[in-house]
């Protein structure tokens, strides 16, 4: 176990590189930059995700295969332009909606929908 | 002899080395501190099962009081809006900026009665987590203070955004909205009983709910037009609003559109009892 541990904390040391900007990943493409924002806005605390665990995560829908689900809230298309509304604001499509509007950008936005539907 | 004297000097020599690997690891700085990386998922096992058997311990012979109290849940929520949600959000409400980006990310709290008792609910507002971002609210605080916000935590686990939204106002206007329940509501679990899961399954299969919804233990083409319902009994909102207990549920089946006007789901005219037993199917799906 302990050795195990000891070479997991250095497979994690590996990934860590000395950086010259403030972007978090730099160089990353959409996907890369979305799964981060996904982890950090905190939606796998509600949502069950591909590749992010988080607790609880059984509050809202699974969007594991979230690229098959034909609606968004059970109410608008689910495609990109209205995926990156529903994340804005969730309130402007389903008036009582427990998800909260989490005040992020249209480019976080953009690429959390696109690691949503790369899943 | 010399085969003891081998197996103390490889486990030293083993030691030795993890210990020299350990100190460059920690020297150089390569652990990944970074709180917008996620933990690796064998430390946040660790850290999970650290947390749970401590908490569990630490809280061993905490006493709770009556907690089903209307003015407990009213100072609960009160105190919850000032000092909890900034970090844990509310119903349709998310946390606030400040602890936006913190790892662990703060885990809503719609659940934590399921997951927790009272006393240890009490304990950890009571002294907070160390290394989890979780402050110990009871400085500065009354055990009964703790005690409010317990209830009140323990109430979000049935609370509905509209519920929710009326207690805002009342706590705004100082006067309840008409029909504002502050405490517990019969949730119907001991009805649920009486009705019959298989039954409920052949309902569920002759209405083609599993034409839309993935549902464990019917077959059908899924469109995917709904979510999946598998797990159903540990998800916790229905449509995004209302929180999943056998009566809300009842509800929701037999009149969507009451919860959600803008919903996709059909409104299938099954009666009270048919919704009942489609519960009972429902409510019997988990891990």
């Amino acid at each position: 176990m302990l050795v195990k541990i000891i070479v997991i904390f250095f497979m994690a040391g590996c990934q860590v590189k000395q950086v010259d900007t403030l972007e978090v990943l730099p160089g990353a493409t959409s996907i890369e930059r979305g799964k981060r924002l996904t982890f950090s806005y905190g939606c796998a605390v509600c949502h069950e995700i591909s590749g992010i665990n988080d607790y609880p995560g059984n509050i809202g829908p699974s969007l594991v295969n979230w690229g098959k689900q034909k609606y968004i809230a059970g109410a608008v298309p689910n495609r990109m332009p209205e995926l990156i509304l529903w994340l804005k604001n969730p309130q402007a499509i389903q008036k009582n909606s427990a998800m909260p509007n989490l005040n992020m950008t249209e480019e976080e936005a953009s690429d959390i929908a696109t690691y949503l539907y790369s899943q | 002899m010399k085969a003891r004297f081998a197996a103390i000097l490889s486990l030293l020599g083993a030691g030795f080395i993890a210990g020299i690997g350990t100190t460059i690891f920690l020297e150089l700085g390569l652990y990944d501190l970074s709180a917008l990386s996620p933990h690796n998922e064998l430390e946040r096992q660790l850290i999970m099962f650290l947390k749970n058997n401590a908490i569990e311990y630490q809280s061993g012979d905490i006493k709770a009081p009556a907690l089903n109290d209307r003015e407990r849940i009213k100072k609960g929520f009160a105190l919850y809006e000032v000092q909890c949600k900034v970090c844990h959000g509310a119903p349709g409400e998310p946390r606030g900026r400040v602890s936006t980006g913190l790892n662990p990310n703060p885990p809503p709290l719609f659940k934590a009665d399921d997951h927790w008792s009272s006393g240890e609910l009490g304990w950890i507002i009571q002294n907070g987590l160390k290394m989890a971002g979780m402050p110990g609210v009871g400085i500065g605080q009354t055990d009964d203070d703790i005690w409010n916000i317990v209830s009140y935590v323990k109430r979000m686990n049935t609370l509905s955004v509209a519920e929710y939204k009326a207690m805002k106002k009342a706590l705004k206007d100082g006067v309840d909205p008409p029909g504002l329940e502050w405490e517990f509501p019969e949730e119907g679990w001991k009805k649920l009983k009486n009705y019959s899961a298989s039954e409920g399954k052949v309902l569920l299969k002759k209405l083609g709910c599993a034409s839309c919804h993935s549902i464990p233990g019917i077959k059908a083409q899924n469109t995917h037009a709904g979510p999946s319902l598998k797990e159903w009994k540990n998800r916790h909102f229905i449509a995004g609003q209302v929180a999943n207990y056998p009566k809300s549920l009842v509800k929701w089946l037999m009149h969507p559109e009451k919860i959600d006007p803008t919903t996709l789901m059909p409104n299938l005219d099954v009666t009270e009892e048919q919704a009942w037993k489609m519960s009972a199917y429902l409510m019997s799906l988990e891990e």
